[in-house]
């Protein structure tokens, strides 16, 4: 086939843009991978390490105390700050997670209390970040810059998922006389690279187009949050636009009660208080999930009246915001049990075999083209991925 | 451009280590039982396995090739 045909300059495109798509974000991929190989086991690290509440057992059906207690109990741990929310977790009945600052508007809070919802003890005390998972987590995130660094992510996220579309364009090109799984051990270090990042990458090219494209999702978790803000939020809460904070206002308890009135086949699992960002001046925020694997992930607030204790608004979040809650588990791979982190944790592994072979193909390639520099130069080689064997 | 049997050989394998992966996640996140994703887990585990374990025994030596 003659150099310069419509086949091999597609070729050359597609290898081109699989070649600088992966080199720019290899650095930040590697990172990720690394860094999210240990977050995948975060519950059992942050259990072993003591960074989560570990409940005392106590005989089945022990009721719990009013919410309210559970608010006083998290005040009492830290005079003058506010309560912005409580939170329940869906593997945690009996415990609630307290997050408090020193404004009701600030994002994030400035501590979390954990307390057992059946006596009101606080089982632990953290700051948002605390101990090796939530730097970790930090680093994988937004690597400690906040709302650039996400999206600087987010921007290697789209590469890595237009580097594993090349790529898989490439393999078909590559694989032409070649059985699936082919290695060739016989000939040189470079080819049987070349094999063996074809073969994994291939083998992983789902569960890689999935982490890659929810991560990227997970980097617009800030920007969908405050355009549901400006959006959904302002438009349940117009009606209270210029009215005055309530003077008193009912308990939590009234809230979350009105609230499952309103949804009895759903479980409360977040309420914003009054004045916090995800919620008015005048109400508190009940986001409600469904009790089923798939709607559990799925928040529904109501908007609770704070000083009445009167719904007055309960809507299904905008479709962006449930692909943000739905692309969560996808990209942590923490939905499951034990064996599912396991095997997560293998494909990490198998990723960073496949950038590492990236790595060395692209290196290997310089080296070997430097002698033939004639032969480049008259168009016969120009990428380091072009099949040579 | 490949003819549908070449199409077929080089992409049906890859086709279906995609979907059975897809199948898993998604069945896997959509099942509550723990049993039942720690099948999904086996499941992804052995597609996975069988890819690499053909590329350690599918040795070749294979003639030189051009594009």
């Amino acid at each position: 086939m003659a150099a310069g045909t419509p086949r091999v300059r597609s070729f050359r495109i597609w290898s081109a843009v699989h070649t600088w798509t992966s080199l720019l974000s290899m650095a930040f991929l590697l990172m990720l991978c690394l860094t999210g190989l240990p977050l995948i086991f975060h519950h059992e690290i942050d259990h072993a390490l003591g960074y989560e509440p570990v409940l005392p057992e106590m005989p089945a059906g022990t009721p719990h105390l009013p919410l309210c207690s559970l608010v006083a109990a998290a005040e009492a741990k830290r005079p003058g700050v506010v309560v912005q929310f409580v939170s329940f977790d869906k593997d945690e009945p009996d415990a609630a997670l307290v997050g408090l600052a020193r404004a009701l508007q600030q994002v994030p809070s400035d501590y979390f209390v954990g307390l057992d919802r059946r006596t009101a003890t606080v089982l632990i005390e953290a700051h948002p970040g605390a101990g090796p998972m939530g730097f970790l987590l930090k680093l994988h995130t937004d690597m400690f810059l906040g709302l650039p660094g996400k999206l600087f992510l987010g921007v290697m996220g789209l590469l890595f998922v237009v580097a594993i579309v090349s790529g898989v364009v490439l393999y078909g090109r590559f694989m032409r006389k070649l059985n699936f799984a082919t290695v060739r051990r016989t000939r040189s270090a470079r080819i049987r690279w070349l094999d063996w990042h074809n073969l994994i990458g291939v083998a992983t090219v789902a569960w890689a187009l999935v982490v890659g494209a929810t991560g990227t999702i997970n980097t617009w978790a800030d920007l969908m949050l405050t355009l549901w803000q400006r959006g959904q939020l302002a438009e349940m809460t117009a009606p209270y636009r210029g009215v005055p904070r309530p003077r008193t206002r009912v308990s939590i308890d009234t809230a979350v009660a009105t609230a499952q009135a309103a949804a009895p086949d759903m479980t409360p699992r977040l309420v914003a208080f009054p004045g916090t960002a995800f919620s008015s001046d005048n109400h508190y925020a009940v986001f409600m999930a469904g009790n089923t694997p798939l709607t559990a992930r799925l928040l529904k607030p109501a908007l609770i009246d704070a000083e009445t204790g009167r719904l007055t608004d309960m809507r299904a979040m905008p479709w962006y915001v449930q692909a943000l809650f739905l692309s969560q588990p996808l990209h942590f791979g923490d939905y499951g049990g034990l064996p599912l982190k396991v095997v997560w944790a293998l494909l990490d592994g198998a990723t960073v075999v496949v950038l590492g072979s990236g790595i060395y193909l692209w290196i290997a390639r310089k080296r070997s083209v430097v002698p033939c520099a004639a032969s480049a130069v008259s168009g016969n080689r120009s990428s380091f991925l072009e099949p040579d064997a | 451009m490949p003819s549908t049997g070449q199409a077929r050989r080089i992409w049906t394998a890859p086709a279906i280590i995609a979907a059975v992966t897809l199948g898993s996640l998604i069945g896997a996140l959509l099942t509550e039982e723990a049993d039942r994703d720690a099948i999904a887990a086996l499941i992804l585990f052995l597609t996975f396995a069988y890819a690499i374990g053909l590329g350690l025994s599918r040795r070749k030596d294979s003639p030189r090739r051009s594009l």
